[in-house]
């Protein structure tokens, strides 16, 4: 036993890989590498007694199949071989069993086989199960009957509640980040929606497929979710569709603390693409089972997709999840407002993210302006909230020209007060003092633009003083910036009665085309707008580049007096005492002695 | 207007039909001379006719206006002829169409292009005349050219026929046994205007004379000249001697004078003639031939010599002070010039040109502005450009003048010969000091220039040992003696630290120093390209130097920074390349967020010297300032070594911006960010907009009140602070750096304290200042670092922000001229017509271009259809005519043929009805 408990995780785990890879593809193509396995698998397991009434054709296919799943776990090693056969002699037991005991405790012997320590084990026996269930369910002995005799009922019965004790069993080793057992519980839930159907129509096995759903989305392992979002939900339509259907109730078992289980949720629908958004696009699906017959089914309508996602976001949206907001607030205007029948359900959403204030506000913004323009939101004390968005770090944060496009539709409409827009410009104008150049090649066309519409704003730049100040106070004290910065209400900080004197401080700027455009807001304003787009996406790096694109024509010039010392104090001559050598900043604060 | 009747008499007086006709007798006479009666009748007939015609009132077409219109307008077409024109159209066809049509189908035929041959009116006499004078004028025309037997003219040279010029020529073929040797310098020089030929002047007034006589007059002309040389030969022997034999003498006297031969001159002539003066006379005696060609040689060339100048006056002090203050001015005059942009940057009216509007804020890509939006972008339109620029050639050319003039004696250019020895010392001062440009001089200035003894190449082992204190200082002559006095030019790094690698550190600067004297680029050809690259070099091992664990000897740095610093000034471009390429890397390296070097403090402390950093735009420093920006707004202080790095950082921003004062928001950001990292107890809310970045939140940075004991206050040490394993005492650095911050601060405040927004730029500092004084904080912080706060830095700052408030005043930025509100009534123009069309009053011109264009077109396309229209109709009409006469000619046929058969029918009835009658009166 030693060398297979040494050898098992490494051979099952990689048994594992290859399950959960490559089954789907190998399935149809590989039947002649696998054929010695296979009768290797039938000489093993006596022959099927014929004691069964009828047996459907498609039994054998199922059986192959089965073996075909099995031979992934029955492998080298003797032991295991050996462990094998006596499983299979165990399954033959429990599908001819004739009474209910027998077969019920065959079935939980295997089930407690499930809990064994060696994984190696655990797959076989889950695998030896699923085959098992496949044949009851294809026997019909999961299913009650009317012509049932009431010890077949019991034996219905009890198989059925050991086939949900399996799917618990299955549902742990998801959890545990076990392929196989993804496989294995797909497969069942083929099975049963071809063999359990109520009646002769379609039937989406939703219960197990909720077991499924829930434990995998707790499961630890991402790569195993990943997995399964990739091979099944964004591959068929109907799983997708049953998954959208499924996760509010699922999601109302697991606590909204569990950060695993929303993060799994997450993932999965963050990489969720290509929607469908119209109905003609439902017409040719891909699906996991066989499809169905009517043509009304909700499977073919648009707005029943549409409906289970949008509540499937809402269940996410309702549990905390800080570390995704950013995310989830990016692709939210592009992804999923545009796929909510009633995208005012994010309001509440949308509006507690846009208080929390800083980026997260930022990237709100969007959303809520989606939702105003075209689902008539009213916001109320809008401005002012978009006015305590200008704050310290706005300037340097990543999302500042997305901001900057928003805001710059927001003070588009000459018919906002010109208080109001005096006040951002003022503010801006305050943050552009710490700001990157980057940021003040924004502002200041913005300014210009909003000068334009609100040409009550220009006194800001050009105010004369008439009688009414009074002329000895200014004297003596100057003139008072009557701006508030302090003030919330964009409507009352007085920024229409102060200066620009920080825009005009620029004009000082040490990038000389930084200095140059503030220049436009002291020449005469003859230009209509600024396109701000081209002020909008700069940087450091841009701007660096664009200096480094030019090429030196003429001869550089340089400093013409060497001086003799650059790293000391220069001795005092007093020869002359014209012009007095600039102050060496370096030796103010340095000493290089 | 006068009536109908009265203008006929007019008309008919004025042809001269009716009335005295008011002409001279002589007129008359030549009149009837000139014309026959039969003449006079015929041409009185035609003025009668077109008079006639003038007052047919039915040949002239009018329209009436209905009203008429005000502004003089003519219509055009009120007035017209109608049948003279359709007549003038119709011969124009019958001349062109017509003639096509009747030779249509036809091919060949012959052109008859004889003159006169269709002219009936011609005599027969005339034409033949005629045709004789043509025929001989075509023969003329083609001959002339290459006739050269009736050739009047003659071809000259400098005015002189060349028949007399070759002379000499002749003459020197002639005697070819001559072996005088003199004869050249008789001859001259061709350009030497005083020993211009005689015979030049003899063949001057331009004689025919045949080829003969030519011959013989220059045959007689050399055997005279023969003779008289022969004579005169004997006569010079013994005179050349003597004056050979003195020659010595007066060599000497011309090097007696510091003169010194002028630009571009060959330099080997001179030295040949130098050198071998003792091995002249031994040549002279050995083969006279060939002395005396050098001789002559070296005559030619003393006569191309410039005169000696007399040597300028030594300059007094207050006259060297004076120049060089003037020197100065015009230095500070040109960079403030370039601080407020106003001189012509780089590359600007092309980069204009090329890049038209889309880059005009130079943002870089995606930046567009609209053409009228230039001025904003450069600050100045071209022409203000060029003429600074143009100032400052003038200026610079200014310099040069300034600068020989200041020289005393013949004051050498850069491209000055090599024969003076002690050349290299006075370039090097003209280059590198602008003292030594004023008080240079070889003999003079000598005490004054070795008494500021600082220069590079001067200074032979001055620069370690110059600091007898230092250790290098008595290292330096020892080194130097063993130091070798050739170096190759390394043109790799890995080159240079070969050759230095067995030299001691403190021998750097004599090393460089002598590769640069060795390979100075008048040296020779390759020099240049070689130095280029050891300025490469050299920068490489500044960076190799800070980089080093290990300090270098501060004063060797030094001197290889203003190495560099004097290469840069040789090699503007070149350098200029390098540090630009060395900041796109740094760059990068920021992006990267890899750590700081030392030498990249040190590259931009080099930059910070050796370019005006004061200047608008600059293509070094430019790049330089956003990459010292972009490095203080990703480097954020949260560890001592960043807060180190960043006072530099900080100190380098005042260093550039000491004389611009331009506004660096990243700079005080950082100082502010780096008081609150280092304040010992966190502000309640962080002061002002500048981005927090969370520093108010790390801890580690904060003084603690562990620290607080006795300390000195000084500067921050830069052996210390950037060389990470001396840091002794972290508390000590956190002290010294938070009070380097506050010292920044307030040179910041004095730097901007003429900004507008001087209150707003620095509300943070106050608080910030006065959260370090608070009592929470005070505790922590030693007493002398509060008292600076408290008794220097917080008034000082309160003074200046008060004295801000006080005068601050609300913008006044658009005093401009009111723009005149767009108006839209009609301009109105004198000269308006309404016979000029509406399209030309439009005040687009391509559009009133095009709107003509298409009128024309539209005009030519009616007109030709026209012209269609009338032709074809011309052309049915022409053909049925001729079917007319056609058709007429075969009725004609037809009558004449039915005549006939009438005839003979006629005939034959009337002989039938005879010889009935006959044959009845017989019966009767």
């Amino acid at each position: 036993m030693a060398i297979p408990s040494s050898n098992g995780p490494l051979s099952g785990s990689k048994k594992r890989k290859r399950v959960a890879a490559d089954e789907s593809t190998r399935k149809p193509k590989s039947k002649p590498k696998d054929l010695p396995v296979i009768t290797k698998a039938v000489i093993l397991r006596p022959a099927p007694k014929s004691k069964k009434p009828v047996e459907p054709t498609s039994d054998e296919n199922d059986e192959e199949e089965d073996e075909d799943m099995a031979s992934g776990s029955e492998d080298d090693e003797d032991d295991l071989a050996s462990r094998q056969a006596e499983m299979l002699q165990l399954e033959e037991d429990i599908i001819s069993a004739k009474t209910a005991t027998a077969r019920t405790k065959g079935l939980n012997s295997l089930l407690e086989q499930l809990e064994d320590e060696s994984e190696e084990i655990a797959i076989m026996t889950a695998v030896g199960l699923c085959r098992t269930f496949c044949r009851l369910m294809s026997r019909g002995q999961l299913v009650r009957h009317k012509d049932h005799s009431p010890e077949q009922l019991k034996m219905v019965k009890e198989a059925k509640e050991t086939y949900i004790n399996y799917l618990n069993g299955l549902g742990r080793m998801l959890e545990g980040g076990e392929g196989t057992s993804l496989k294995l519980s797909m497969r069942l839930l083929k099975e049963e929606s071809i063999h359990m159907k109520p009646s002769d129509d379609y039937y989406f096995p939703f219960l197990t497929y909720g077991v499924i759903i829930k434990h995998l989305l707790l499961s630890d392992s991402s790569d195993l979710v990943t997995v399964f979002a990739a091979e099944y939900i964004y591959e068929f339509s109907d799983l997708r569709l049953e998954f959208f259907k499924a996760i509010p109730t699922v999601s109302k078992e697991i606590p909204p603390s569990n950060i695993r289980y929303s993060e799994n949720l997450f993932n999965i629908l963050y990489n969720l693409k290509d929607l469908p958004s119209t109905s003609e696009e439902l017409t040719d699906l891909n699906l996991y089972l066989p499809a169905p017959t009517k043509k009304k089914h909700p499977l073919f309508q648009i707005a029943a997709h549409q409906r289970y996602f949008q509540e499937t976001w809402l269940t996410l949206l309702s549990r905390p999840l800080p570390s995704k907001q950013r995310d989830i607030l990016t692709i939210l205007p592009k992804r999923i407002i545009p796929y909510f029948p009633n995208p005012r359900l994010l309001m509440d959403y949308l509006t507690d993210t846009y208080n929390t204030g800083g980026v997260i506000a930022l990237l709100a913004l969007q959303g809520l302006f989606n939702l105003m323009m075209s689902h008539n939101l009213d916001y109320p004390n809008f401005f002012p909230k978009l006015y305590a968005l200008l704050d310290r770090d706005l300037m340097h944060v990543k999302y500042r020209s997305r901001f900057f496009r928003l805001l710059e539709l927001f003070l588009n409409s000459s018919h906002l007060p010109a208080v109001l827009v005096a006040s951002f410009i003022k503010r801006m104008a305050r943050l552009c003092l710490a700001a990157p150049p980057s940021a003040i090649v924004t502002v200041i066309p913005f300014t210009y633009n909003l000068m334009r519409l609100h040409p009550t704003c220009t006194f800001m730049l050009h105010r004369v003083l008439g009688k009414e100040v009074d002329g000895k106070a200014l004297r003596t004290e100057g003139y008072v910036d009557p701006f508030d910065e302090e003030e919330v209400d964009p409507l009352k900080t007085g920024a229409l009665e102060s200066s620009l004197w920080e825009l005009e401080t620029l004009q000082s700027h040490y990038h000389p085309n930084v200095a140059t455009l503030a220049k436009i807001l002291s020449e005469q304003f003859t230009k209509q707008q600024y396109n701000m787009e081209d002020f909008l996406d700069h940087s450091y790096t841009s701007m660096l580049e664009a200096e480094m694109v030019k090429k030196i024509t003429k001869d550089p010039v340089v400093e013409y007096i060497v001086p003799k010392k650059i790293f000391g104090e220069e001795e005092k001559k007093d020869d002359d005492g014209i012009l007095p050598p600039a102050q060496n900043m370096l030796l103010e604060f340095w000493d290089f002695e | 207007m006068p009536s109908q009747l009265k203008r006929l008499r007019e008309s008919l007086k004025n042809a001269g039909v009716i009335g005295q006709p008011q002409k001279s007798k002589k007129a008359k006479k030549r009149a009837r001379q000139n014309k026959s009666g039969n003449d006079a009748r015929l041409s009185r007939e035609a003025a009668l006719e077109s008079i006639r015609e003038e007052f047919n009132p039915f040949e002239i077409k009018k329209t009436k206006e209905k009203f008429s219109v005000a502004g003089g307008r003519k219509v055009k077409g009120a007035v017209g002829k109608p049948s003279v024109s359709k007549q003038i159209g119709e011969e124009n066809r019958r001349k062109t169409l017509l003639v096509e049509m009747q030779q249509r189908n036809k091919v060949g035929g012959i052109i008859d292009r004889r003159f006169g041959e269709n002219d009936p009116t011609m005599n027969p006499e005339d034409k033949m005349l005629e045709r004789f004078t043509r025929e001989q004028q075509r023969k003329s025309y083609k001959g002339d050219i290459f006739n050269l037997e009736d050739d009047d003219e003659v071809l000259t040279h400098y005015g002189q026929s060349l028949g007399s010029l070759p002379n000499d020529d002749f003459r020197e073929d002639m005697d070819g046994s001559d072996d005088d040797l003199l004869r050249p310098v008789k001859r001259g020089h061709p350009l030497d205007g005083e020993l211009q030929s005689d015979e030049g002047e003899e063949g001057g007034p331009p004689k025919k004379k045949s080829k003969a006589e030519v011959m013989k007059e220059v045959i007689l002309k050399s055997k005279y000249h023969k003779y008289e040389r022969q004579k005169e030969k004997e006569a010079d022997e013994d005179l050349r001697d003597e004056l050979d034999a003195e020659l010595g003498d007066i060599r000497a006297l011309l090097a007696g004078i510091p003169a010194r031969p002028p630009p571009g001159k060959p330099v080997v002539a001179d030295a040949s003639a130098d050198g071998s003066l003792h091995a002249d006379r031994v040549a002279q005696i050995n083969s006279g031939l060939n002395v005396d060609s050098k001789y002559d040689a070296s005559v030619r060339e003393m006569t191309y010599d410039k005169r000696s100048k007399p040597a300028d006056r030594t300059k007094s002090a207050e006259e060297l002070a004076e120049g060089r203050a003037k020197q100065l001015q015009k230095l500070e005059k040109s960079r403030q010039k370039r601080m407020r942009g106003e001189e012509s940057s780089d590359e600007e009216p092309e980069e204009e040109e090329e890049a038209g509007s889309d880059d005009e804020f130079g943002l870089g890509k995606g930046i567009k502005l609209a053409a009228d939006e230039k001025e904003f972008v450069h600050g100045d339109s071209d022409s203000e450009e060029e003429e600074s620029e143009s100032e400052e050639e003038s200026d610079e050319e200014g310099d040069n003048g300034a600068e020989e003039a200041d020289a005393s004696g013949p004051r050498p250019s850069r491209r000055r010969d090599l024969d003076n020895d002690d050349a290299y010392s006075d370039d090097y001062q003209s280059d590198d000091d602008p003292d030594a440009i004023a008080s240079d001089g070889e003999a003079s200035g000598s005490e004054e220039s070795e008494s500021e003894e600082d220069d590079l190449m001067e200074s032979e082992n001055e620069a370690p040992a110059s600091k007898p204190t230092d250790s290098g200082g008595k290292a330096g002559p020892k080194g130097d003696s063993a130091l070798p006095f050739t170096f190759p030019c390394p043109q790799t790094h890995q080159e240079f630290l070969k050759v230095t690698a067995k030299h001691k550190v403190e021998d750097l600067p004599t090393i460089v120093k002598r590769i640069r004297v060795l390979h100075h680029p008048s040296l020779a050809a390759g020099n240049k390209e070689k130095l280029s690259h050891f300025m490469l070099v050299v920068f490489d091992h500044i960076i190799y130097l800070a980089d080093l664990p290990t300090i270098p000897p501060m004063d060797v740095l030094e001197i290889l920074l203003r190495h560099l610093h004097s290469l840069s000034k040789e090699f503007p471009q070149a350098s200029a390349t390098r540090f630009r390429e060395y900041l796109q890397k740094f760059f990068d390296r920021i992006g990267q967020q890899k750590k700081t070097k030392r030498s990249d403090l040190v590259i931009l402390t080099a930059l910070s010297i050796i370019y005006p950093t004061s200047d608008h735009f600059h293509i070094v420093v430019t790049p330089a300032m956003l990459v010292v920006a972009r490095w203080l707004s990703s480097n954020a202080p949260t560890d001592i070594e960043k807060l180190v790095h960043g006072c530099y950082m900080v100190t380098l921003c005042l260093q550039y911006q000491r004389l611009s004062k331009r506004v660096i928001p990243e700079a005080l950001n950082y100082v502010y960010q780096s008081l609150v990292a280092l304040s010992p107890v966190p502000p309640t809310k962080v002061p002002g907009s500048f981005p927090a970045h969370g520093v108010e939140s790390i801890s580690k940075l904060r003084i603690s009140s562990s620290s607080k004991d006795k300390l000195e206050l000084g500067k921050l040490k830069f052996r210390e602070a950037l060389y990470p394993d001396s840091i002794s005492n972290v508390a000590t650095m956190q002290i010294t750096l938070a009070y380097a911050f506050t010292q920044q601060l307030l040179a910041f405040a004095k730097l901007y304290s003429s900004k507008t927004a001087f209150l707003e730029l620095t509300k943070p500092a106050a608080s910030m200042l006065s959260h370090y004084t608070s009592p929470t904080c005070i505790k922590s912080l030693p007493k002398a670092f509060t008292a600076y706060i408290n008794d220097t830095a917080l008034p000082e700052l309160e003074r200046l922000r008060s004295h801000a408030q006080k005068f601050r005043r609300p913008l006044e930025l658009h005093h401009h001229r009111p723009l005149p509100i767009p108006s839209n009534y009609p301009k109105f123009d004198e000269e308006y017509s309404l016979d000029r069309h509406k399209g030309s009053y439009d005040d687009d011109r391509d559009r009133k271009e095009l709107s003509k264009l298409k009128a024309e077109h539209k005009k030519e396309r009616k007109g030709a259809m026209r012209e269609l229209r009338k032709d074809s109709q011309f052309i049915a009409r022409e053909k049925l005519k001729e079917r007319k006469v056609a058709d007429q000619e075969y009725h004609d046929k037809m009558k004449r043929i039915v005549n006939m058969i009438q005839n003979e029918e006629g005939a034959a009835s009337n002989a039938y009805e005879k010889e009935r009658a006959g044959r009845k009166k017989p019966r009767k």
